[in-house]
């Protein structure tokens, strides 16, 4: 059996976190959903993680803090930003940042495959 | 959002998008909050005839006696044309994009709430796709996954529900249902609204002083709307009074006939007050200095009293409080019968609230 690779969701919506991680494993990788930043952060995914699905606009700490904090631990998780909203404006400096994409929800699964494939071979 | 020492590094640009962000998340609390609540749909319909039509056609109204002579107004209030020839439909068509798209994209709020709406629309939409993919592919697998792809497709549907009731709310909200129009006796729509909260008051100990004027005349309006405006200012009179422990927590209800034919409504707490920076912004959509608050309170209600030609203020007081006022036109002759009975009545209520 091959090792999967791991992949972290982080979405305060419900919905995505009940549906993404399922197509996620369907795609064959190994996947963890968290409801907040913090609980990814205080998880043992951290250093597992091989690519983040990240919410922008979280209560608490935001998808972009996320990645900052994640930044100043060292940690260089490609990250794939993923939004329902469509403020452009942060979008350059998370990329700028090192975020490999940037999805606007709805997003297809073509898309996020495209997605997933260059966060892993940044890696 | 977090204000940690380790943030202290953040960039100008960061800070805008920070901002930026938190605005979002307020617009997304919302948006669930609109979601999941009944009243809200109404309050969206009337916030988006306030603030999406009327400055719209405000504008519209000014670029319309510069441009095109043949506007008329409709019987239930569209713009019709009357005898224009192609050539002035095409500009009054034109102008009409022009004025929208100059207020729209100029409004802090039209961005706020397009966020919100945008929201609500992307998130079932989001499950969808995602469901019938997964669902595909629990199929396509060997041997196919029947009881994942049922359950995906439930949620399937499910999510598309969601979606439907976001577009029936929307449809609600653009429908062409207008406010309505009546005589309101202003002492008996605020009257059904005190006892409607009285309860509520005595609660939190409250102490309510009701001056109410006689012969006030009446005003044209939305009842409901004024209602509306009303529960809302003494909600928050009451809520800005419920940390006050060292001075009695008193609420003044007042109404009264202004110089030059207008009624004024004043609801006068003891609370905390208002920041001093904070006044003009109190009126903000999506401002809001409570922690489950939606911040559509005040924006609302001053959208419904200039919508009635009036005006919403507030002031600090010279104790301890605030008061806020609104200020409507009254209708020439149309004066409420029987006031004395009014006054009586609200008399009454007084002595029993005050013990």
């Amino acid at each position: 059996m091959v090792l999967r690779l791991l992949v972290s969701v982080v979405d305060d919506d419900e919905s995505v976190r009940e549906s993404l991680p399922d197509l996620l494993k369907e795609l064959g990788y190994d996947v963890q959903a968290f409801s907040s930043a913090e609980k990814f952060l205080g998880s043992n995914c951290v250093e597992e993680t091989k690519c983040l699905i990240l919410d922008i606009s979280m209560p608490g700490m935001t998808g972009p803090e996320l990645q900052q904090e994640l930044k100043l631990r060292g940690r260089d998780i490609p990250i794939i930003f993923i939004t329902a909203e469509r403020d452009g404006s942060v979008r350059p400096r998370a990329l700028e940042q090192g975020a490999v994409e940037w999805l606007s929800k709805p997003f297809s699964e073509s898309a996020l495959l495209r997605a997933l494939n260059s966060a892993l071979r940044v890696k | 959002l977090r204000a940690t020492g380790e943030r202290a590094d953040l960039t100008v640009a960061s800070e805008r998008k920070t901002t930026r962000i938190s605005r979002l998340i307020r617009a997304k609390v919302a948006a669930r909050r609109i979601a999941n609540h009944e009243l809200a749909v109404v309050l969206y319909r009337r916030l988006f005839t306030a603030i999406f039509l009327r400055p719209f056609l405000r504008k519209l109204e000014e670029k319309k006696q510069r441009t095109v002579s043949h506007w008329q107004w409709g019987e239930e209030g569209n713009m019709d044309y009357a005898g224009a020839g192609e050539n002035d439909r095409r500009i009054a068509e034109e102008t009409t994009k022009t004025a929208g798209n100059a207020v729209l994209s100029e409004s802090p709020n039209y961005v706020e709430l397009m966020a919100a709406i945008a929201h609500e629309v992307s998130q079932p939409l989001s499950g969808i796709i995602t469901n019938a993919s997964t669902c595909l592919r629990m199929l396509a697998a060997n041997p196919p996954n029947i009881d994942g792809a049922r359950e995906t497709a439930r949620r399937t549907i499910r999510d598309g529900n969601r979606a439907s009731d976001v577009v029936t709310r929307l449809r609600a909200l653009f429908g062409k249902k207008q406010a309505t129009r009546e005589l309101v006796d202003i002492n008996e729509a605020a009257r059904e609204v005190i006892a409607l909260l009285l309860s509520e008051l005595q609660r939190d100990g409250v102490i309510l002083r009701c001056e109410l004027a006689e012969e006030l005349p009446l005003v044209t309006g939305d009842r409901i709307q004024l209602q509306l405006v009303m529960l809302n200012l003494i909600r928050n009179a009451s809520d800005s009074m419920s940390v006050v422990s060292d001075r009695p927590k008193g609420l003044v209800i007042r109404t009264e006939r202004e110089q030059g034919d207008r009624v004024r409504l004043t609801v006068q707490d003891s609370g905390v007050g208002l920041a001093q920076h904070g006044v003009d912004r109190i009126f903000e959509a999506f401002y809001t200095t409570k922690s489950d608050g939606m911040g559509m309170g005040l924006f609302l209600s001053r959208s419904i009293i200039e919508s009635h030609q009036g005006r919403l203020w507030a002031v600090s007081n010279s104790g301890p409080g605030a008061t806020f006022l609104f200020s409507v036109p009254c209708t020439p002759g149309g004066f409420a019968g029987n006031n004395s009975l009014v006054i009586q009545t609200v008399d009454a209520k007084r002595i029993e609230m005050n013990l």
